[in-house]
């Protein structure tokens, strides 16, 4: 039962989930020094009705034969950071400045964006969904 | 004499009556004066047309409000447990765009300050001032970037529409 359910999902992933994606970012830093890190990059995994793209950003890296789509985004990970910091980002801070001294923290949050990538010879061309 | 007067008579009258017609000289192409009234021009106007004026208008509208520009300069230093320079480095750029972020929404939508002091004995015994900024940056880009002495430093811009921003921010 369970490795028909395992083997439904794989299906499910393959028949829908395109090389449409989902990019969200959150980074933590304390006194101006990095914290914490969160990336995530998911492939989108409903049918997408959306036929209107925009053109975000062009990543100049070639696409290995046998490599996936994730594996090259996460290895151009900060070229592609550098593409969705524009888009949506939210910035929480908090500065308590006491007399024994004063402490910062900020979160900084790129909220989830869909996208696609579409690769060309010599490059890969980022695309987001609206 | 009598005779005289009515010959001159009848001659006058059949000069009058030969010449009179002949005076104002008919033609049959001659426009025909008609009171002029003021002119009234009817255009028909494309939709594209109007769009184009609208613009237009919108544009003398833009040029009356000049872009505004807001720069920040971010800071980031680089964590002490890191195992090469450009991890370091990496890292300290992150932490240089959160802080220039963290600018940014303090000059769009302010900062919310809560400050308190304790007297004891007429003397200051403790001070708390804590500032907080949340908001929601778009389309800033970073124009320049260096990096000396484990400090990342960003430079960032944000240009918008000043009546975009007098509509969104002003108050």
């Amino acid at each position: 039962m369970e490795r028909n359910f395992c083997l439904l999902i794989l299906f499910s992933c393959s028949l829908f989930g395109s090389e449409n994606f989902w990019f969200s970012y959150k980074v933590a830093t304390e006194n101006k020094i990095l914290v914490y890190e969160e990336r995530n990059i998911s492939p989108f995994m409903q049918d997408s009705e959306v036929s209107e793209y925009k053109s975000l950003c062009r990543i100049d890296a070639i696409k290995e034969e046998h490599q996936s789509t994730e594996k090259f985004l996460n290895q151009h990970f900060a070229k592609l950071l550098t593409c969705f910091y524009p888009m949506s980002t939210q910035v929480i801070n908090k500065t308590l400045v006491e007399l024994k001294g004063m402490d910062e923290s900020s979160v900084l949050t790129i909220t989830p964006t869909r996208f696609t990538v579409d690769f060309k010879d010599e490059f890969a061309n980022i695309n987001i969904l609206r | 004499m009598n005779k005289w007067i009515i010959t001159l008579f009848v001659g006058m009258g059949m000069i009058m009556l030969f010449n009179g017609c002949a005076m104002t000289e008919y033609k049959a192409d001659a426009p025909v004066k008609v009171k002029q009234e003021p002119k009234v021009i009817v255009q028909k106007v494309s939709k594209e047309e109007i769009k184009k004026v609208l613009a237009e208008e919108k544009l003398l509208y833009i040029n009356n409000n000049p872009d505004r520009v807001f720069a920040v300069n971010g800071e980031g230093i680089a964590p002490q447990n890191t195992v090469s320079p450009a991890q370091a480095m990496a890292l300290a750029k992150r932490a240089a765009v959160a802080d220039a972020y963290r600018q940014m929404a303090e000059k769009l939508y302010g900062v919310q300050i809560n400050a308190k002091d304790t007297i004891k004995n007429a003397a200051l015994y403790d001070s708390r001032i804590v500032s907080q900024v949340n908001g929601i940056v778009k389309d800033a880009t970073i124009t320049e970037h260096t990096f000396k002495d484990g400090l990342f430093i960003v430079r960032m811009e944000l240009k918008m529409n000043g009546a975009r921003w007098k509509e969104i921010f002003a108050y």
